[in-house]
């Protein structure tokens, strides 16, 4: 008996240390993060107020803001969604459910992974030589908004792959059976019983391209700049215009690294304050994917 | 017990005269197969619904359906039983041409529907077209994540029902199901609120939806307790009045109770055919009769 309880004894201690090991490791990311967070908050705070998402870019610190950066962020990722999305979740549906196994679609799929893990800035190379001298897209949202489309497009492609994949295939052959064509099929289930899915890779993959600097600096965004682009919608006809495309652009990270560059402290909080912002966007992003995924679930249980 | 009339010939003979042989011979429609329900008898001699022949079926270079002759009496169920892998879901499934989703699939002989005389595997006939005249309920209920109306509507609006008419049919089909009383206050709710049971006889509404000159259930209680295979069953049995129904089933007590006419299938051969009763008491081959018995399977 006294032998059982020896080795009983240890295998708890061994238990115990692999726990408290656990717990050290965790607290490593997540108190990093905490701290990373606290101390942005306590510099980024008291400069967070109207005035600085309303004002420019300006020399003095305390007068500087956020207006042209934060609108920026928005029109990229505006071109960058609507591109990104239709192309991603299509080239998606089709290599799930179109395409034939065979050996290229193998070679696509490996390619398509391959290209999630390359490094940003080759997106940024590809993009200038691509879209700015080729195409002479200038230096615009437009190309901004095509270079992180580039970027996020294996990751949209893969999270709708995924999702179409957890549809069983008991489903399909149902709507199938009915006499369904693919397209019907595709269109009335799978596009539907997916889309929770998919829409979450999309916005995780948009929380990423928010925060992306290099690709854009590549191409040649902007670091300092005092106006708005051209509004989207005015009061004479056609009423609809599409000039801010090709409008010069910054986004909150590059105003961030601009501002981080300087000597002057003041303009360091600056940073910290679009800093915040920034986070607070990301977080949001992640929240609404939480959320449209634990919708979903309710909705949908296979 | 019911008397097998001297006249009778056994589908299996049947199947092998011929074809114009088998309209004016086949007078199982006496038989029945049922210890434990009593069923009217139906006197008028059975149509053929479907007549298949030489059938053979491969997927890439396995083939899993070896030489099937046999026809299926109109407004009758037919039983499909066998082991597993021996076939019976894929002669099953080679109705609604569902093997044509999946590649390296590959048909040999002929499935002639009467009256239209359409092939069912016939190049130039349309899967499309076959599904939507032969339904099929499968093993797993595989309801859609939709409202209970719009599972059943489905099927309807791909052929371009509207409106009322839309309304109407789904009320009827929901009613043919036998889970009408069931669902018609909740019509805008999930179908995945309902019990599994109710969810296959929602997948069975779907199915009746369209109005299908056939019905194919593939093991359609293999995931529902008793009662409510017992509740399918009973359907199962009333909709053979309106449409020519085949079974797959792995429980032999299932095709007893609800069919007219069993197979016997075996490593893709149609090894029998019968009336179900004389093929649970009296089966023509040793096979059949080991398998009945439980020596194997």
């Amino acid at each position: 008996m006294s032998e059982f309880k020896r080795i009983i004894a240890k295998r708890k201690r061994q238990d115990l240390i692999f726990n408290v090991v656990g717990i050290i490791c965790t607290l490593v990311g997540i108190l990093t993060l905490g701290i990373l967070l606290v101390d942005l908050v306590i510099d980024g705070l008291p400069r967070l107020n109207l005035g600085f998402l309303t004002s420019f870019p300006s020399r003095f610190a305390e007068r500087a803001g956020i207006l042209s950066s934060w609108v920026g962020t928005l029109l990229i990722m505006i071109v960058t969604a609507c591109t990104a999305v239709p192309l991603g979740v299509a080239a998606g549906i089709y290599l799930e459910e179109y395409a034939r196994k065979n050996w290229f679609t193998n070679l696509i799929e490996i390619n398509i992974a391959n290209l999630a893990g390359v490094p940003s800035i080759i997106y940024g190379l590809m993009a200038l030589g691509l879209l700015v001298y080729q195409f002479r897209l200038g230096t615009s949202v437009l190309t901004g908004g095509l270079t992180l489309a580039f970027l996020i497009l294996p990751i949209v492609i893969v999270a709708t792959r995924e999702a179409l994949r957890t549809i069983p295939q008991g489903i399909r052959e149902g709507a199938y059976a009915l006499g369904s064509t693919k397209w019907q099929v595709v269109r009335h289930h799978l596009l539907p019983y997916s889309i929770g899915g998919t829409m979450t890779g999309v916005i995780i993959a948009l929380s990423r391209a928010i925060g992306e600097t290099a690709p854009l600096i590549t191409i040649g965004a902007l670091t300092f700049i005092a106006f708005l682009p051209p509004p989207p919608l005015s009061t004479q006809p056609p009423f609809v215009s599409f000039d801010w495309l090709w409008s010069p652009f910054s986004v909150l990270p590059i105003q961030m690294f601009n501002w981080v560059s300087r000597p002057d402290q003041a303009f360091v909080l600056n940073a910290a304050g679009a800093g915040l912002v920034l986070i607070v966007i990301t977080l949001s992003l992640n929240a609404a994917a939480i959320l449209i995924r634990y919708r979903v679930r309710k909705r949908i249980k296979w | 017990m019911v008397n097998v009339g001297s006249e009778d010939v056994s589908l299996k003979q049947l199947n092998e005269s011929t074809p114009s042989g088998i309209q004016k011979s086949a007078g199982d429609a006496e038989v029945s197969s049922d210890r434990w329900r009593n069923r009217p008898v139906n006197k008028t001699a059975p149509e053929i619904k479907a007549e298949v022949f030489d059938l053979n079926f491969f997927y890439g270079k396995l083939q899993a359906l070896k030489n099937i002759n046999m026809v299926f009496p109109a407004n009758q169920v037919t039983a499909i039983i066998g082991p597993s892998g021996c076939g019976k879901s894929t002669l099953l499934r080679c109705f609604n041409r569902i093997h044509d989703l999946y590649p390296e699939t590959r048909y040999e002989g002929k499935i002639i529907l009467r009256p239209s005389g359409t092939n069912v595997i016939g190049a130039d006939t349309d899967p499309l077209e076959m599904r939507l005249r032969v339904s099929m309920v499968f093993q797993k209920p595989n309801a859609f994540p939709k409202s209970i109306f719009e599972n059943v509507a489905f099927g309807l609006r791909l052929r371009g029902v509207k409106g009322d008419e839309l309304d109407n049919q789904v009320e009827r089909s929901l009613r043919a199901a036998a889970i009408w009383d069931e669902v018609k206050d909740r019509l805008r709710e999930s179908a995945y609120n309902l019990s599994g049971g109710q969810q296959q006889r929602l997948c069975i509404a779907r199915a009746l939806a369209t109005d299908p000159e056939m019905l194919l259930f593939d093991e359609p209680t293999s995931a529902l307790d008793p009662i409510a295979t017992g509740k399918i069953e009973d359907l199962i049995f009333d909709l053979k009045s309106k449409i020519t129904v085949i079974i797959v089933t792995h429980n032999m007590q299932q095709a007893a109770r609800v069919s007219d006419v069993t197979a016997f299938m075996y490593l893709g051969e149609l090894i029998e055919v019968s009336p179900t009763q004389k093929m649970f008491e009296n089966p023509a081959e040793k096979l059949t009769e080991e398998y009945i018995t439980g020596h194997f399977g």
